[in-house]
């Protein structure tokens, strides 16, 4: 007892690193590992070789390139098609957040902290257009805009967009306020704070990332979306995604390179900037607020 | 505001609640359930004709054939190397799992058409892969694009994220202990995981496999891009009804049974065992 | 027998020893020491469990005593030290070969099989025939008095019956000893007191060696032959609870088996077993004197004395040491009255059957006295 940490090592006691001899390191977890390496290859492959294609000074495509220019992009911003493709995606996908986001958030404002019954059903109905086949909700919406003369519009493709959208602000938002006891809110109103103060100093700072992250994957969601588009095109309404699919379909050209390497690098910003945001928070959340 | 702001008074508290849920009943009456209505109603335009027309195309059952194999094929892959996936970053030492995670989520940030340019590119004819295969010395003339090869490629690529997730919920939920638990008892490595760790995360490789199985029952842009005419699912059937013969009854008819079928699969979904039958571990 | 550490993951037959010497051999655990990359959460652990006997770590959280199990059973490895069965070291051995029973205080059975297979999971590993497999984990389930649950699953049982098929499967392959990592924690109080003496009597049935880890004093005292007192990561004290009880080594081995008086003494004289101590008022008392701190530092000393162990002295009456004090409260107990008698500015207690406190009411001065044999002399840590 009390033997000093000299008398410790002077016993000369068979020192062992303080290593954990299991998976992943046995031979269970190297096969694990290594069967990763090319999934993980996988994956990544089409990132991979976008980028490089969208640099070719051919004016055919070519993997890998022999060279390196910025021919592609130049003839990308020189079409104006593409450009009012572009265009014609921000138009519609903006739209599609503004709703998805007001719809989303007030529908999970709605569901916070209250039970009732049907409250189950009411949720798995909200999150029903992500599951929808979009060819389904890319016919009806077609039928029904005819109705209305909106088809081959942005407009009518925004609208057609918010609804796919909502369900992600309504899930984020969600995800955010679970975070807030409802002990809380209720210890502001005890302390006379009104509906309005609650709400600005209780709800919105818990639901501000949530409705952030939501509102991201909203503008994903449409900008992405091909199928619904494809189905209301028109001269004036042809979104980015359906100019791909239909150019695609005629021949593999730089352009088309251009402009899938541009909606990588974008992706790839999104992704590092929500990292970014996301790592940041979790180093404030001792300080802040319980938001997960 | 919320319900709970005015927990003591129910009556404004549901108002308030109805309220805050009215824009989103509009939304959905006015974009989901009325376009919904009318594709129902235009596909019952002169009874069930339409759909007894659909049935009896001969295109029918070529395509939903594709659709059945196509699906049951991309999903068995993709619940193996998701199994793979989820496991690898289950087992990560704590620095390389955000690593790991980010590269299975690679996918859901890449645009949809970026992905299947891309697998154009990389499997056409004078190719990398096509080139590669001849250097190998594959005689003859491999053809990888615009076959059922290439859309499995491109659907699993895409479909392999959702695979992933609830196996790893599944793993994530385990009780560390079982897995000493089984080792003090003498079992190895290879027989905890068989017998221990397998079993316990089978609910989520079924609820992986069904989720993969009803997205992929719903492709339309990979088949086209990436497949042969033989390839056709019921997606595009669908958008050759609509787009090539403009005949909406048929359309709406055939998209009806896709709603139906998907319905299916949803509850079947619902009445799948969940990890909560095991109760608390 | 030594494998190269480097091949250590080459594919090997993996099934584990079958013993037939379970709980007839000692397991030596000699200067185990344990850090994650920081401060010792173990520091010099030494003890043998002897085979057959009963041996609690008792200590708070934090002391080590889970950690040193989890080295035992193999789930941690050793910063230094090494443990022995036989004199042979097992610490480079996986867990699945060192053939020790273990309990969880979550249970960790199986949740998709039901008991029998629980049971027979270990023999199943040991590659016993079907037959003989069925045969014995019924038996050990006759044991545990669980035959009538043996298609259960788990979850259909309650807490008390899942502790017994955990039991029933750590000993059913004749285990070097059986491992309880604070077995009965998830369990209320009245259902833990039936499980002390079930687990112990299974125990004397089969002979095992049981290595057991709480925080419970009072169930260590319950269940062990020996109990090993941990604090901080060391061990403070090794012996049988009485041992414990009657000759602490320190003040908090004394303070963490019952309840105990620690009186300051300001200065110790004399040498031998049996010591003069000098109290703060400047009178003397004998005590026994068997613990020497080994470093020599100087430190303060105090009599530590079980309050059973005072008695209220009659106005003449002679007692081998006695001190004078202010009653403060007698309680009324039940089968004893306790009294808080204020000596040297500090209060002490005294248990004793009521008519022997008559004297004690709050407000008198009284003499209590107690034996020389009863007070130990103690040093703080």
């Amino acid at each position: 007892m009390g033997v000093s940490e000299d008398a410790l090592a002077a016993a000369g006691r068979r020192w062992l690193p303080a290593a954990r001899g299991r998976w992943p390191f046995s031979l269970g977890g190297t096969l694990l590992f290594a069967a990763c390496v090319p999934i993980f290859l996988y994956l990544l492959l089409p990132t991979l070789v976008v980028v490089p294609m969208a640099f070719t000074p051919k004016p055919l495509l070519e993997f890998p390139p022999s060279g390196v220019s910025l021919r592609p992009f130049r003839d990308l911003f020189h079409d104006g098609a593409w450009i009012s493709a572009g265009v014609v995606s921000l138009k519609a996908a903006s739209l599609a957040v503004v709703i998805a986001s007001v719809v989303g958030t007030m529908a999970a404002l709605a569901l916070h902290a209250v039970r009732f019954p049907g409250q189950g059903l009411l949720q798995s109905i909200i999150l029903v257009p992500i599951v929808a086949p979009l060819i389904v909700l890319a016919l009806a919406d077609y039928e029904f805009l005819l109705k209305f003369h909106l088809t081959g519009t942005w407009t009518g493709i925004g609208l057609s967009h918010s609804v796919l959208a909502a369900p992600y602000v309504f899930i984020t938002v969600q995800a955010s306020l679970a975070g807030l006891d409802p002990a809380l809110v209720r210890s502001a109103r005890s302390l006379g704070a009104g509906s309005l103060s609650v709400f600005r100093h209780v709800y919105i700072p818990a639901l501000r990332p949530g409705l952030a992250a939501g509102a991201l994957l909203a503008f994903i969601a449409s900008f992405d979306e091909t199928v619904i588009a494809l189905f209301q095109q028109g001269p004036q309404a042809t979104t980015l995604p359906v100019k791909m699919f239909t150019d695609i379909q005629y021949e593999l050209s730089p352009k088309i390179a251009a402009v899938a390497a541009l909606l990588v690098g974008v992706a790839t910003l999104v992704f590092l900037v929500q990292t970014a945001a996301l790592v940041g928070r979790r180093s404030r959340a001792h300080g802040g607020w319980p938001t997960r | 505001m919320a319900g709970r702001l005015i927990g003591r008074v129910p009556a404004r508290a549901a108002l308030a609640r109805t309220l805050l849920l009215l824009p989103l009943c509009v939304v959905y009456g006015v974009l989901l359930v009325w376009p919904l209505g009318l594709l129902v109603r235009s596909s019952l335009d002169g009874g069930f004709a339409a759909y007894a027309e659909v049935v009896r195309n001969p295109l029918f059952r070529p395509a939903m054939m594709s659709t059945l194999v196509i699906s049951v094929v991309t999903t068995a892959i993709a619940v193996v190397l998701g199994y793979v996936c989820a496991a690898a970053i289950w087992r990560a030492p704590p620095v390389l799992r955000p690593l790991a995670v980010a590269f299975v989520l690679l996918p859901f940030w890449t645009a949809v058409l970026v992905k299947n340019f891309a697998w154009a590119a990389l499997l056409q004819d004078h190719g990398v892969f096509t080139a590669a295969l001849r250097a190998l010395g594959v005689p003859g003339h491999p053809v990888l694009l615009h076959n059922r090869f290439a859309v499995i490629v491109g659907m699993v690529h895409y479909v392999l994220p959702y695979a992933v997730l609830p196996i790893f919920a599944a793993m994530v939920s385990l009780d560390a202990r079982l897995e000493q638990a089984a080792a003090s008892l003498g079992a190895s490595q290879a027989a905890a995981v068989r017998l221990v760790i397998v079993p316990l995360t089978l609910p989520g490789v079924y609820a992986a496999a069904l989720l993969v199985f009803i997205i992929c029952t719903g492709f339309f842009i990979t088949p086209v891009i990436l497949g042969g005419p033989r390839d056709m699912m019921a997606a595009n059937l669908v958008d050759f009804y609509a787009r090539q013969l403009v005949d909406f009854r048929a359309a709406s008819a055939l998209a009806v049974m896709i709603i139906a079928g998907v319905s299916l699969l949803v509850s079947v979904y619902q009445w799948l065992p969940k990890e909560g039958q095991f109760g608390r571990l | 027998m030594k494998r190269a550490p480097a091949l250590s993951f080459l594919p090997r037959r993996d099934t584990p020893p079958l013993s037939a010497t379970g709980g007839r051999r000692d397991v030596e655990i000699i200067s185990l020491a344990k850090s994650y990359s920081g401060p010792l959460v173990v520091r010099d652990v030494t003890f043998t469990l002897q085979h057959g006997e009963f041996l609690t770590l008792l200590g708070p959280s934090g002391s080590g005593k889970s950690t040193t199990l989890l080295m035992v059973a193999g789930f941690e490895r050793p910063s230094r030290g090494d443990i022995r069965i036989a004199g042979r070291s097992i610490v480079d051995e996986p867990p699945q070969r060192r053939n020790f029973g273990v309990v969880f205080q979550s249970y960790a059975l199986f949740p998709h099989m039901t008991v029998t297979e629980n049971v027979e999971f270990p023999l199943r590993m040991r590659g016993v025939p079907p037959r003989e497999r069925r045969a014995r984990a019924a038996d050990m389930l006759d044991k545990v008095g669980l035959s009538l649950f043996a298609r259960r699953k788990p979850r259909e049982l309650s807490g008390g019956q899942q502790q017994r098929v955990a039991l029933a499967r750590a000993l059913v392959f004749d285990p070097e000893a059986l491992l309880l990592d604070e077995p009965l924690g998830a369990l209320d109080k009245r259902l833990r007191e039936s499980m002390q003496i079930e687990i112990k009597s299974i125990q004397r049935r089969i002979g095992v060696s049981v290595l057991y880890v709480t925080h419970d004093q009072e169930e260590a005292m319950v269940m062990s032959d020996r109990i090993a007192v941990m604090r901080d990561g060391r061990l403070l004290q090794i012996g049988t609870p009485s041992d414990l009880y009657r000759r602490p080594a320190t003040p908090f081995v004394a303070t963490a088996l019952g309840e105990t008086n620690l009186v300051p003494c300001l200065g110790v004289e004399g040498s031998g077993p049996g010591r003069r101590v000098v109290f703060p008022d400047g009178s003397r008392g004998w005590a026994q004197h068997v613990h020497v701190p080994e470093d020599g530092a100087e430190r303060r000393a105090m009599i530590s004395v079980r309050p059973e162990r005072l008695r209220c002295l009659g106005p003449d009456e002679e007692a081998e040491n006695a001190i004078e004090g202010v009653v403060k409260d007698q309680t009324f107990v039940g089968s004893y009255v306790r009294c808080t008698i204020e000596v040297f500015g500090q209060h002490i207690i005294m248990k004793g059957a009521e008519d022997g406190l008559a004297a004690a009411r709050p407000g008198q001065r009284v003499r209590i006295g107690w034996r020389t044999d009863d007070a130990q002399i103690l040093y703080e840590e």
